[in-house]
């Protein structure tokens, strides 16, 4: 046999074109399955932050109907934008299960289970504070298309707001806002959005709120009958806090004096 | 139809002077009628006139019995406590021997009168109420001594010799039982024989005298005496820096500063309250200072702001009546002085004529109408002006129309029933300057005769609203009022006052009241924009069918040549709504419903039957134009009924005391009509208005969609949908409440019936309802709560529009109990989610739960006004007080619309 004989070489090449030309489709192939998934992540974690940030602004003109923060901090006041009881399971859109008490003591304590006094004081880097670490309150949850209606946006993402003692504060009590009004921390708020979408998408955003001095506000000729149209139709605050007793007062038009 | 608020009184003790205690019904109602015992000496033809005038204008809400001097003695000709007491007087009164021994003693007559009396009181003890007017013009030369009358004895003398003896023992005799002596003059007679026309008398050949009618119709009153709320108190922001209350003494902490020294802004700081007054149907408009700073150091502006209730001033007309500030408009919108001087020359002429008078008839009434106090606010709740403050502005022209407004003088706007939209100074509670709308001068003669129970005469009614509008590039303040159940005119002015402080130098903080009138002594310093329907429509000779009267009065209507549009205005009850609508180009414009309007009325050969009080109106701020208009029609039930009244229920032949059998079953269903003030929305956070809600008296509740017409850049209504419907028997009356959901979509909520109708059957129930719209379509219910009724044991009914803060909607109602019309009502505070759940704790347990009640507090033997929040309280009135919700020190919280910025943001994952 002579070596030096090249018959059925072409085959062979063309098997080995055929390997390279398979490996670069199949690379092709995953590469652009890749970049879709990858893509498709982008655009959910797109999505989902928005949902994050839509859920605080909703939150936030919530918390303008909330006289007294405390109520919030403790937990007895909530958003009107709620999809049932604070806490337990919800079927998220594809099908997957999110527990709200899960989310929760996750955020007070790094851990699903329900968390001590002890483990919401711990220092951490994520909660350095100690004592005046937020304890996280569940205050606005439910679907993003609940809040918008269909088909203006078709999202399938549910969000949760919490509400906590922003950690400024060195009152060492995370339930009130500000032992005083000297408090560095008195009338400041933090809040923390989550929002969950397909695919595992998940983004938190955390901010910090203030409330503005409102005795320089007067907003229209508001000592008449009605609602006031040319205010932005704001929503006024609570009278007193919702969830605890009204006080009532009297004034006699006869003699004068509120009592 | 609707029938107008007047206190009850219920004598709890007979055989002493009778202690009235006050009831407080707003419907007087068969069972609780006050007696009142007329005793005549004199047959004149005048008096007798006068008398029967009177009759007629309380035939419905009170009995009347008869007394007289006879030549056999003295005699009860008519029983009070007959069925058709009123019928057979006004049978007898046309004859002279009526009381035709005018030389007897009258001791004997009034001893007749005070055994009578005991007798009617038998009736019931603790629910009848009598009074006795004592009507004499004979010349009794044994003095009146030894009656003693422990029941309101008013006299009323005709052209009397005051110095005689009978008089001065009838004039103590009337001071010291509480009631009033009142000389009719000879010449008041004269003048009543001079003018037969000016109050025609059935009596032939007779003359009505005003001044006895008054005095009649004001004894008649005080069968119902007392103060009584009906409209809600307001609370707004008044300049009280170093200013004094009532009494004289400073106002405490009236400027504050903090640490720093600068001055704490005291916002919301005073309420006011306004009531009708009886006998004399007079305002009662009051100012409160609403809390106070008090020195804590815990607080970091070092104040808490606590509960107050000062009192500051009650309102009044300047003490010089000759410094008061009254004018009307002609037909082409030049104000005019409303006085008797002529000044300008002819001016007087000008007036006559306006008002349909003689120049010596007008002369009369316009001093009459100057000489009186403030009249009677029922409907109209006040408006209180202070500097410009939109917040953020509108735009970028606004800041400095603020900046060159910020020292403007506060005023309160409030509608009376003396014919006067009134100006009352803020600071100070003196009016500084009156308005009489132009198609209620040929009315104005009427207020001569005082008012009568049954037949109120309305004027200005309607509630002002204020608003900062941009017309021409130029912003302004304008006020848009209407005259509720007065008539059917809607008014508009400019009050900016620009340059009171700059150039008038009217300090917003002065006490010279002097200063304040000379300012408001120029015609010009408020102007007159516009009238809808325009005054040029108005013919002030025009016979017109007045449901109150239940008569034709030559009181003036629209002119047969007015647009089918003007004549679709029924009375205009609807308060308006004022905004820039449609998008940031658009214009600004007046928002209005209208008000029922009655049938009769409707079908004069004047208005040609057009349909009125269902149609919607979008009319231009700047001129009145109506940019359009839209007519929501009615579901055919009632609505050729006029009223609600006795009258509407009389068959052939039947007499009215029979038809008030009928009348607690009358009021079922109603003629349609727009009756509340709509609610203008737009999306949220934002002040452009892009649709309406209002709701009708045939129990629906309509969304109006507006935009800018792109072919004639105006706004235009876009679509007209019916968002609910309550059924033909829950008439909505007053205003809608509404909350932004989200979106295009609103919460809406409302109440169905009214505490100001009658009472209908012993089934039907009314209902405080949610709902949500959401944009599109009709909405969706949220919550029905029913109101309490149990035959005519309970009859609860809702007060007035709710109220929303936070995330709760506030509502009042009113128990009447009418199988015992002596008993008081009960005033019950509702606080609801926005979806009918419990808002606040009412168990005590600090929590919200099932075990919780919507029905936050009751307030027993009261009724409610409508609520009304602000500064996080919600405030309304019960009689003659006021509910005050809210935390005690927590007050000054600008006007409770919290404001957040955004300290820190990040991205955790």
């Amino acid at each position: 046999m002579d070596i030096r004989r090249d018959d059925g070489v072409a085959l062979v090449m063309a098997m080995m074109a055929m390997l390279l030309m398979t490996a670069l489709g199949a690379a092709l192939v995953l590469t652009t399955s890749s970049e879709t998934i990858i893509a498709g992540h982008y655009r959910d974690s797109g999505e989902v932050m928005y949902a994050a940030d839509a859920a605080l602004e909703l939150a936030l003109d919530d918390l303008l109907t909330v006289s007294d923060w405390n109520a919030l901090l403790n937990g007895s006041a909530q958003s009107a934008f709620v999809d049932g009881p604070p806490g337990g399971s919800r079927t998220l859109a594809d099908g997957s299960s999110l527990d709200l008490t899960q989310v929760l003591n996750l955020a007070n304590c790094q851990k699903v289970t329900a968390c001590s006094g002890s483990e919401m004081d711990a220092i951490t880097a994520d909660r350095p504070w100690g004592p005046d670490n937020p304890r996280w309150q569940l205050y606005a949850y439910g679907r993003v298309s609940d809040v918008i209606p269909a088909p203006a946006i078709d999202s399938s993402s549910y969000v949760i707001v919490l509400v906590g003692d922003d950690p400024s504060e060195n009152d060492g009590n995370p339930l009130q806002d500000g032992a005083s009004q000297t408090n560095p921390g008195s009338g400041v708020l933090a809040m923390r959005a989550e929002a969950f979408g397909p695919r595992g998408a998940h983004k938190v955003i955390e901010l910090t709120v203030a409330r503005t001095d409102t005795t320089e506000l007067e907003r229209g000729y508001v000592g008449q009958r009605g609602q006031n149209e040319q205010n932005q139709g704001a929503r006024k605050t609570s009278v007193q806090t919702p969830g605890d007793a009204l006080t009532l007062q009297t004034l006699d038009l006869n003699r004068g004096g509120i009592r | 139809m609707l029938k107008k608020a007047f206190v009850a009184l219920v004598a709890i003790a007979v055989s002493a002077a009778p202690a009235f205690a006050q009831l407080d019904p707003l419907l007087i109602l068969k069972d609780s009628a006050p007696f009142v015992l007329l005793a005549i000496d004199t047959p004149d033809l005048q008096v007798r006139a006068s008398i029967a005038q009177a009759i007629r204008m309380n035939q419905d809400d009170v009995q009347f019995g008869l007394v007289t001097m006879r030549s056999s003695g003295p005699a009860v000709l008519v029983h009070a406590d007959e069925e058709d007491s009123n019928e057979q007087i006004q049978q007898l009164i046309g004859g002279a021997e009526v009381a035709d021994a005018p030389d007897a003693r009258i001791a004997d007559l009034l001893v007749l009168v005070q055994g009578e009396a005991i007798r009617l009181l038998g009736h019931d003890a603790n629910c009848t109420r009598v009074i006795v007017i004592l009507i004499t013009g004979g010349v009794d030369p044994r003095a009146v001594s030894g009656v003693t009358l422990t029941l309101p004895t008013h006299v009323v003398a005709i052209a009397p010799d005051t110095n005689a003896l009978d008089m001065i023992g009838l004039k103590a005799l009337a001071v010291s039982s509480g009631g009033q002596f009142v000389a009719i003059t000879q010449s008041q007679i004269d003048a009543a024989l001079a003018s037969p026309d000016l109050f025609p008398s059935p009596l032939a050949g007779a003359s009505v005298v005003p001044e006895l009618v008054a005095a009649v119709n004001f004894a008649v009153q005080q069968g119902l005496a007392g103060e009584v709320q009906i409209g809600s108190p307001v609370i707004g922001t008044v300049d009280l820096s170093y200013a004094t209350d009532i009494n004289g003494a400073s106002v405490s902490n009236s400027v504050v500063t903090d640490a720093a020294g600068a001055v704490i802004p005291q916002r919301s700081n005073v309420m006011l309250t306004t009531a009708l007054i009886l006998p004399g149907a007079r305002a009662s408009l009051k100012a409160f200072r609403h809390y106070a700073p008090a020195a804590d150091a815990a607080q970091k502006s070092g104040y808490a702001f606590v509960a107050d209730g000062t009192p500051l001033w009650l309102a009044r007309t300047p003490i010089d009546a000759s410094k008061r500030n009254l004018y009307t408009v002609r037909a082409d919108g030049t104000m005019i002085p409303f006085n008797a001087l002529d000044a300008p020359a002819g001016n007087l002429a000008v007036l006559a004529r306006l008002m349909n008078l003689s120049v010596p008839d007008a002369t009369r009434v316009i001093n009459a109408v100057r000489a009186a106090p403030l009249g009677a606010i029922i409907d109209s709740t006040p408006a209180m002006m202070n500097p410009p403050s939109l917040d953020p502005p509108p735009d970028e022209g606004y800041p400095a129309f603020a900046a060159a407004n910020a020292n403007r003088r506060g005023i309160i706007w409030v509608g009376t029933n003396a014919g006067i939209l009134e100006g009352i100074d803020a600071r100070l509670g003196v009016e500084v300057w009156g308005f009489i709308p132009m198609n209620l001068l040929p009315k104005l003669k009427r207020l001569l005769l005082g008012q009568g129970l049954t037949q109120f005469q309305y004027f200005v009614d309607g509630s002002p609203k204020i608003a900062d509008v941009k017309i021409d590039g130029t912003w302004r303040t304008h006020l848009v009022i209407g005259e509720g159940a007065g008539g059917v005119f809607y008014q508009s002015f400019d009050v900016t006052m620009a340059g009171v402080f700059e150039t008038a130098h009217v300090a917003p903080d002065t006490d010279d009241i002097d200063r304040v009138l000379a300012y408001f002594a120029a015609p010009e310093r408020v102007r007159f924009n516009w009238a809808f329907p325009r005054y040029a429509s108005f013919d002030a000779t025009a016979t017109v069918w007045d449901g109150n009267l239940d008569a034709n009065v030559q009181t003036g209507d629209l002119t047969s040549a007015a647009t089918t549009t003007e004549k679709s205005v029924g009375q205009t009850w609807s308060d308006p709504a004022v905004g820039q609508v449609g998008n940031a180009s658009g214009p600004f414009a007046v928002l209005i419903g209208s008000g029922f309007l009655p049938y009769t009325t409707q079908q004069q050969p004047n208005r040609g039957g057009r349909i009125a009080g269902t149609t919607f109106y979008v009319l231009s701020a700047k001129d009145g134009t109506v940019y359009d208009s839209k007519d929501v029609g009615d579901d055919g039930r009632s609505e050729t009924t006029d009223d609600c009244g006795d009258r509407a229920h009389l068959n052939a032949g039947e007499k009215v005391h029979q038809a008030k059998k009928k009348r607690l079953f009358a009021c079922h269903t109603l003629k349609n009509a727009l009756q509340g003030g709509p609610v203008a929305v737009g999306a949220v956070a934002a002040r452009i208005i892009t649709k309406a809600y209002i709701g009708d008296l045939d129990g629906h509740v309509w969304r109006f969609d507006m935009d800018i017409d792109a072919a004639t850049r105006v706004p235009r209504i876009s679509t007209t949908t019916k968002v609910y419907e309550a059924g033909p028997d829950q008439p909505i009356v007053g205003s809608l409440s509404t909350v932004n959901a989200g979106g295009t979509a609103h919460y809406i909520f409302v109440g169905t019936g009214s505490d100001r109708l009658p009472p209908v059957d012993a089934t039907t129930t009314y209902h405080l309802i949610g709902m949500l719209d959401s944009g599109a379509g009709a909405g969706v219910r949220t919550f029905s709560r029913t109101l309490d009724k149990t035959s005519r044991t309970t009859d609860e009914r809702v007060s007035g529009a709710p109220a929303v803060a936070g995330d709760t909607v506030f509502f009042t109602t009113t128990m009447f109990k009418p199988a015992a019309m002596c008993k008081a009502d009960d005033a019950t505070l509702y606080a609801l989610t926005f979806t009918g759940g419990a808002a606040y704790d009412t168990t005590g347990d600090h929590k919200v739960d099932a075990k919780d009640s919507v029905a936050v507090k009751t307030i027993t033997g009261e009724r409610a006004t409508a609520p009304v929040i602000a500064d996080q309280h919600l405030v309304f009135g019960t009689k003659s007080t006021v509910a005050v919700f809210g935390d005690p020190a927590r007050f000054n919280n600008g006007v409770g619309q919290a404001g957040v910025r955004v300290l820190s943001w990040r991205e955790v994952r």
